[in-house]
């Protein structure tokens, strides 16, 4: 009744009258035909269309082929006695990287080289390698390597040829240029194979006309002249001579000058570990006190006890200066045979040390207490002075050491070997011009880059153009391949037969670990086919050459009373042979060599321009090696770059800023490179990395960088690596430098000094610690917060057993990355390239963090290694959603990366951010997918999963030496102790910072840094239980913050 | 919809989708059990070893071609050399020995059929089980009755986590083995297998 | 009625029908492109093409090893 009344609505009369139309619709959702006559009739229906689609799916499903085979395997035919697949193999050989020639140990599997490391056997680098050797493993696998002789046309197009063909021709141009008395060149770096040198030697019996050059970029010509002249030193050409090295550890008081002792001097590795032997707080307390005197800001001087701004055409004066105060002034014991000698006196005249010091405002205090601990330290003092330094200020250094009784240090019987003295610079010059003038009729250019390393002024290139004949014998194409017209591919490191002589009483030995890959020779094999054009197929050929030379010339002194053949093996196995070598202990300094030199370089009011040696690339020869493109300037952090460092207030004076370009010109020469405003460079100095640059360096490392070759003189007014006349412009353009410490900077008062406030890195003077040294780790109280005591939410896992742990000495870290470099290698970390490190996605799972403090005049800088901390209580643990990492029972954070989805939680939650994500599948990314190529793959860590797109890796703790070494004592059924693991980071750090181990057990060494009074963790507040332990860094100096 | 369509959806027709998906996932589910663990998978092989005849009959020890066992990670197919041991004077007039050394002097390595496999992802260890004493066939199957090699054992990860948590119900004599060896239990952190 | 819904339709809409053959099209060029990387990825493909066939991996037979490590 009530709904009749109700006001009703209806919508059409269809419905009002309720006709059958309206019933119909109703029921109906849709109107029954959806298609329109305009849309027309299709082909297919939608269902047909579906129909078709699932039938073709399962079709395919069905085609494909067995889904259950899983490949075949396969084994040796033949297997070779010594491999046991899956068990690594260890060999003793040599690094030719470098003229340091360190005694490497290389680990291979299944027949391939994995991974070098130093060889403990050798006294010298006593299994240390530097990063140049770590990272280049991959040179062997790198698909631009020369796989077969080459002929070129000069025009950067090269097709192959045979090798027979090619020697032929060149064996023919060799008779004729001797028949014509035509010269001969040979170009090579700096010799130091015993039978290479006799190969050479032989060489020129058979072609009368050949003559050797060798060469070094940025070597230690300066320093060997110098000593020689000191010391009265006169061999004859080509013959070897012993320069003293210094017993760094039993130096309390080191100074250096311009001197980067510490990573890119020679000698590296011993020096790291002789010099941070003496910086122990651990085991027994010992500080050596390092002071800096530098221009350019180096690792040596962020590490040193006492840095001295001083530009560096002002050393000289310096040292002269000192000179005055020791000899003139005060008389010191090992000083007064110097003292009263006329010319000596003479010269010292015009310098005194508290007028230098107003001269060039340095702080009083620090000379004084450098002019103290040199008196007090007679016989344990030593002066270091940089490669770029001039002859005369070597010379002047020389006699400093004498003075200050230095001598006492030098050691002749493991004295510095100098198998063969480079070339002068009058006989490069003289080449150089017999090539234009054309009284050269070939050159033969061994593993070097002469066009690259000399300025256009020598004019290499065009000369060895016009060469008749120009060969190379090298592993890459280079600059210098251009001008060849033959190019033929050299054996790898890895591949060769050798014997290496750099220090007195010792020769490493070489061998190869894998047979030559591709159709490659030796270089000396292939000067011995020149000789006698008899070469086999064996790969032995050389190999009865050194052999041969060994028994007739090197092991009949040995004495060794065995068969020759039972001390070759032992040697090879060993990797080196300790020789009795006769030196000269006595050397007397030659006081003509002081007053005729010295006192010639007077600083300027120019620019001074110092061009020092990357760490990474060397001297450009590893420019297409990405692992060390990539790796950080240990003092800079930049990447894949070099730059005009700069101070701040020259920048500000020349109105310019990092990024901006510069020219700088000397002598007619000009460059234009970037600038990077460096904390702590000398006002009016700047200093710039050779090896950069380089135009043809295979597809990774071609124009990466800028060449500063340019701007090395030939009649340089001080050094051709130190000028003091160079003129500055600001010129148009910027340049994008990247740096990766400049990720994440945070600009607010809160932030500042955190590094500080939070108490992750904590420092501490000697004297302080001396006096009390449990205070120096107090309880932390972080302005501003209160840090509240809550219980704790997890459950206490208890850990019996093995439970993994590390420890990092900052007292020894220096900051120089080889561990970086290690961990990549035994890893397989990808390389990124530039653009990808700018959007701060660089993989390395180690990194050094390089904490600045004091202003940005005078920093002080704390070189922190960062690397998972493995936290009990992992953050990381708790937020991934399908918990791809967990916590295994022997304490390591681990991570399966096939069970990552990539949501980047964990990351996001790490606080010590040292989780890196795989944005892309880095190895198909970088430069048109080249180090996915097959040879590459065989550099990879067979142990090491390799990550692809989209999964997040960290360190591992290097958990497949931890299962492995589980493995070996289950096999051998002993207990797992700390001491069988040894981590690729730990392994490689020259100063051995790092110590892992067992902290369950209380008799593990690594005991003694966690109870240590000075041990901490970083960000302990938030309560993660990171297990690395840090040892806060200790300076020797008085503290003053705001100073040097 | 009207009361009847939604009434007819909800009684008749999402019981019988429901019911019908359900046997369809079961039946798959059973039906590929063996398909997706891989027991059974039996190729041939290049040439027809037996290891009935070898490891039964002669009594040849697993180790004496299978070497790496107890040293490395893999435990390693014989190469044609170990083969040709015997085999330059066994039976050379047999069909598979000559195939075998046809292979050998033209220094072809035999291309076997891999029967055994574990993603990559999985990192198993040989030495570390043989090491604790577990003997080959608990995995692997009387290779002594075996004419040609298949799967036998379920290599997915819950088979292999099954033995680890519970070793004495999955391992032959394993009383002996435990006090030899003192193991209790295998390894259920993740970090044991998946580096 | 039964002409508004149609016009409606027709206004800036793609018909069911034409859309579900333009994203079949599209998932299968995808997976094509996916599957077999020419044209876009040219340069890549090349380098992979350049580099020789298989490397042979063989130790030297002169070579010593050390035995404990």
């Amino acid at each position: 009744m009530e709904k009749n009344r109700e006001t009703k609505y209806w919508r059409g009369l269809s419905e009002y009258n309720k006709s059958d139309k309206f019933k119909h619709a109703v029921n109906l959702e849709f109107e029954n035909e959806v298609e329109t006559e305009e849309e027309g009739k299709s082909l297919i229906s939608r269902r047909q269309f579906l129909s078709f689609l699932t039938a073709s799916a399962a079709l395919t499903a069905a085609g494909c082929s067995n889904y259950k085979d899983k490949g075949d395997i396969v084994p040796y035919n033949k297997k070779p006695e010594e491999i046991t697949v899956g068990v690594p193999n260890y060999y003793a050989s040599t690094c030719t990287g470098c003229a340091e020639n360190c005694g490497t140990l290389i680990k291979t599997r299944e027949g391939r080289p994995v991974k070098i490391d130093g060889n403990p056997d050798n006294p010298v680098n006593k299994g240390k390698i530097c990063s140049r050797g770590q990272a280049g493993i991959i040179n062997l696998y790198d698909p631009d390597r020369i796989k077969e002789p080459l002929a070129g046309d000069r025009a950067g197009n090269y097709a192959p040829v045979t090798w027979k063909s090619a020697d032929d021709k060149i064996i023919q141009a060799l008779n004729s240029a001797s028949s014509t008395g035509k010269e001969i060149a040979i170009i090579s770096n700096t010799l130091t194979s015993l039978t290479f040198k006799k190969i050479l030697a032989d060489f020129k019996v058979k072609y009368p006309s050949a003559n050797l050059y060798t060469y070094e970029l940025a070597g230690e010509k300066n320093f060997i002249n110098a000593f020689k002249k000191s010391y009265g030193i006169n061999n004859p050409q080509g013959t070897e001579f012993v320069i003293p090295s210094v017993k760094l550890g039993e130096a309390k008081v080191i100074l250096a000058l311009e001197s980067d002792f510490l990573n890119t001097g020679k000698n590296r590795q011993e020096n790291i570990r002789l010099f941070t032997e003496n910086r122990e707080v651990i085991s027994k307390e010992k500080f050596n006190k390092l002071y800096s005197v530098e221009g350019n800001v180096t690792l040596t001087g962020l590490n040193s006890d006492y840095r001295i701004k001083l530009k560096p055409d002002a050393i000289e004066e310096f040292v002269l200066s000192l000179l005055n105060e020791f000899i003139v002034k005060k008389s010191l014991p090992s000083g007064t045979k110097f003292a009263g000698q006329p010319g000596i006196e003479q010269l010292l005249s015009g310098f005194e040390l508290s007028q230098f010091v107003k001269k060039y405002s340095l702080n009083s205090e620090t000379i004084n207490e450098l002019v103290k601990d040199l008196e007090s330290n007679q016989g344990s003092a030593f002066v270091s002075a940089g490669f770029m330094l001039s002859e005369s200020t070597h010379i002047a250094v020389n006699l400093l050491n004498e003075v200050i009784g230095a001598s006492k240090l030098f050691d002749f019987a493991n004295g510095f070997f100098v198998l063969q003295e480079n070339s002068t610079d009058e006989e490069i010059q003289k080449l150089s011009g017999n090539l234009k003038s054309g009284n050269v009729a070939a050159a033969v250019v061994i593993d070097s880059n002469p066009v690259y390393h000399y300025a256009k002024e020598y004019g290499f290139a065009e000369s060895l153009k016009k060469l008749p004949t120009s060969v190379l014998l090298t592993e890459f194409l280079n600059e210098t391949a251009d001008v060849c017209n033959y190019v033929l591919p050299v054996n790898n490191n890895l591949e060769s037969w050798g014997d290496y002589k750099v220090r007195a009483g010792l020769i490493s030995l070489q061998q190869p670990v894998i047979y030559p890959l591709y159709n490659t020779r030796q270089r000396e094999t292939i000067f011995l086919n020149w000789m006698k054009n008899d070469i086999t197929d064996k790969q032995d050929y050389f190999l009865n050459y050194l052999k041969e030379n060994w028994e007739k010339n090197i092991y009949p002194a040995m004495n060794s009373g065995t068969s020759f053949r039972d001390f070759w093996t032992k040697s090879l196995q060993d990797g080196i042979v300790v020789t009795q070598d006769k030196v000269n202990e006595s050397l007397q300094f030659v006081n003509e060599s002081f007053i005729q030199n010295s006192g010639k370089v007077k600083s300027s009011k120019d620019f001074a321009v110092v061009l020092c040696r990357s760490y990474s690339l060397g001297d450009g020869k590893f420019a297409n090696n990405g692992w060390l493109q990539e790796l950080p300037h240990p003092v800079s952090k930049m990447v894949w770059d070099n730059y005009a460092a700069i101070s701040g207030d020259s920048a500000k004076e020349l109105g310019v800023d990092t990024n901006d370009m510069i020219e700088i010109a000397i002598n007619g020469n000009k460059i234009s490179v970037p600038v990077f405003v460096q904390p702590g460079m000398a006002d009016k100095t700047i200093a710039i990395e050779l090896g950069y640059g380089r135009t043809k360096a295979g597809k990774v490392g071609s124009d990466k960088g800028f060449n500063a070759v340019e701007l090395i003189s030939k009649t340089p007014a001080i050094s051709p690596w130190l000028y003091n006349n160079a003129s500055i412009t600001k010129t148009s353009g910027t340049y994008e430098l990247i740096s990766t410490q400049e990720h994440y900077p945070i600009d607010q008062e809160q932030y500042k000094d955190i590094a500080i406030k939070r108490g992750i890195v904590r420092e501490a003077t000697l004297a302080e610690y001396r006096k009390n040294p449990g205070g120096i780790i107090k309880e932390k109280k972080i302005d501003g917060l209160n840090i509240v005591q809550f219980p704790s939410v997890n459950e206490d896992h208890q850990y019996t057993g093995v439970k993994w742990a590390m420890a990092i000495d900052l007292n020894k870290c220096i900051g120089c990355a080889d561990c970086t470099s290690a961990c990549n290698v035994e890893n397989n970390i990808p390389v990124v390239g530039k653009d990808q490190v700018k959007a701060n996605r660089e993989m390395h799972w180690i990194r050094i963090d390089r904490y600045y403090s004091g202003n940005s005049s005078e920093p002080r800088a704390t070189f922190m290694p960062m690397l998972c901390q493995h936290c009990d209580l992992a953050p990381c643990e708790n937020v991934c959603p399908v918990a791809a990492t967990t916590h295994s029972e022997d304490g390591i954070n681990g991570m399966a990366y096939n069970r990552c989805v990539g949501t980047r939680y964990c990351s996001n939650n790490c606080p010590y951010k040292v989780r890196r994500y795989n944005y892309f599948n880095f190895r198909n990314h970088l430069a048109d997918g080249h180090y996915e190529q097959d040879s590459v793959s065989l550099v990879h860590n067979p142990e090491v999963t390799v990550r692809s797109r989209g999964v997040m890796e960290k360190c591992t703790f290097c958990l497949q030496r931890v299962m492995g070494a589980r493995q070996n004592s289950i096999a051998t059924n002993t207990p797992l102790k700390g001491s069988d693991v040894k981590t690729a980071c730990q392994e490689a750090c020259p100063s051995n910072a790092i110590s892992f181990g067992d902290m369950n057990d209380d008799k593990d060494a690594l005991q003694q840094f966690r109870k240590h009074k000075l041990s901490y963790t970083v960000l302990e507040e938030i309560k993660v239980r990171p297990n690395v332990t840090y040892i806060a860094k200790i300076r020797n100096n008085n503290g003053n913050k705001n100073k040097a | 919809m009207s009361k009847f369509l939604l009434d007819y959806n909800l009684k008749v027709r999402l019981p019988i989708i429901v019911f019908t998906a359900a046997i369809v996932f079961a039946i798959t589910y059973y039906v590929s059990y063996a398909e997706r663990n891989g027991i059974g998978y039996t190729p041939e092989q290049p040439i027809k070893y037996s290891h009935k005849l070898h490891a039964g009959d002669m009594k040849i020890d697993c180790q004496y071609c299978h070497t790496g066992v107890e040293k490395s990670r893999n435990a390693g197919i014989p190469s044609a050399d170990i083969c040709m041991n015997c085999h330059t004077a066994a039976r050379t007039d047999k069909p598979e020995i000559i195939k075998l050394k046809e292979f050998y002097d033209y220094n072809k390595p035999i291309p076997w059929k891999r029967v055994h496999k574990i993603p990559d992802f999985a990192y198993f260890s040989h030495a570390v089980h043989v090491g604790k004493g577990i003997d080959c066939e608990n995995c692997h199957g009387d290779m002594t009755k075996t004419e040609v090699v298949g799967q036998v054992h379920s290599f997915t990860m819950g088979a292999c986590l099954e033995c680890h948590r519970s070793p004495e119900k999955n391992i032959k004599d394993f009383s002996k083995l435990q006090e030899k060896f003192s193991i209790k239990k295998g390894p259920e952190y993740c970090s044991a297998c998946h580096r | 009625m039964s002409k508004n819904p149609k016009s409606i339709l027709k206004e800036n809409k793609i018909s069911r029908k034409k859309f579900f053959l333009f994203a079949g099209a599209a998932v299968s060029i995808a997976a094509a492109v996916t599957k077999y990387p020419f044209k876009l990825l040219a340069g890549k493909s090349e380098a992979i093409a350049d580099s020789t066939g298989k490397i042979k991996v063989k130790e030297n037979p002169f070579s010593v090893k050390r035995n404990i490590i």
